[in-house]
């Protein structure tokens, strides 16, 4: 969240978190997930921001389901994998769980500037 | 013996007189009673079979109204669902924000809500980042 807003200045970036056991590595009910992250973020987590989604299957999730059909030739191959997501809310650009929120501060920063 | 049985039976009793009148007489009034009373068999039949033939079609009618009801409630709900839907699709907030396929047209369940659903058009004209997370 730090790094996210050391880039946005004009409070127009937001984080949309998925928790999903697709990995095997989220095995944790909503509530237990909910805590972890609280834990995890402190003050952070209350951040407008910031909004964490229920736990889901991927394949199942109306979301990334539209991902895959605006990037089909991206897949999610394990936890955090990121979509960049424009003003409209179609996916512009597609990063491994490797690239860093700095990797992506460029295209951010353009879709910021894009009005 | 069956000759002279049959015989025996068949000699006419010259004393006798002629009672071929009064037997045919008895005949005719079993004949009568048997006609009156298959006629009446026959009333009975054809009463039943009526009655049966009234039950089956008022039956079979009344499945059929049945059927005609179930259908038109199947079909109202349909026609309330797409009514339903087409407000949504065509509330004036995602025409005019919102682009036919952008993610911003979903709704997803949140946990900061509560569980309730959270309409992705409440951030439209934002850029996001989508993160699939776990905690191990």
């Amino acid at each position: 969240m730090t790094a996210a807003q050391s880039i946005d200045h004009q409070n127009e970036l937001v984080i949309l978190a998925f928790p999903t056991n697709d990995f095997n590595q989220e095995p944790g009910t909503n509530e237990e997930i909910e805590e972890k992250v609280k834990d995890l973020l402190g003050e952070e987590y209350d951040n407008p921001n910031f909004i964490l989604f229920h736990k889901s299957k991927l394949e199942h999730n109306p979301i990334y389901k539209a991902f895959r059909i605006h990037l089909p030739e991206h897949e999610v191959k394990h936890n955090f994998y990121k979509y960049l997501i424009g003003r409209d809310g179609v996916p512009v650009a597609f990063y491994s769980k490797k690239q860093t929120l700095f990797d992506m501060e460029a295209a951010i920063k353009d879709e910021l500037e894009t009005v | 013996m069956l000759r002279s049985r049959a015989n025996n039976v068949l000699k006419p009793d010259e004393s006798a007189p002629v009672v071929t009148t009064p037997r045919r007489r008895q005949n005719t009034r079993n004949k009568k009673s048997s006609s009156s009373s298959s006629t009446t068999s026959n009333i009975v039949f054809c009463a039943l079979s009526f009655a049966l033939t009234l039950f089956i079609a008022s039956f079979s009618y009344s499945n059929y109204t049945k059927n005609i009801a179930h259908d038109h409630i199947v079909q109202t709900k349909h026609l309330r669902k797409s009514a339903f839907h087409k407000e949504d699709i065509e509330s004036p907030q995602q025409d005019d924000l919102v682009p036919v396929d952008s993610i911003y047209s979903l709704t997803y369940p949140t946990m900061k809500h509560h569980g309730e659903l959270f309409e992705l058009s409440n951030i439209a004209g934002r850029v996001a980042l989508v993160i699939n997370v776990a905690s191990e």
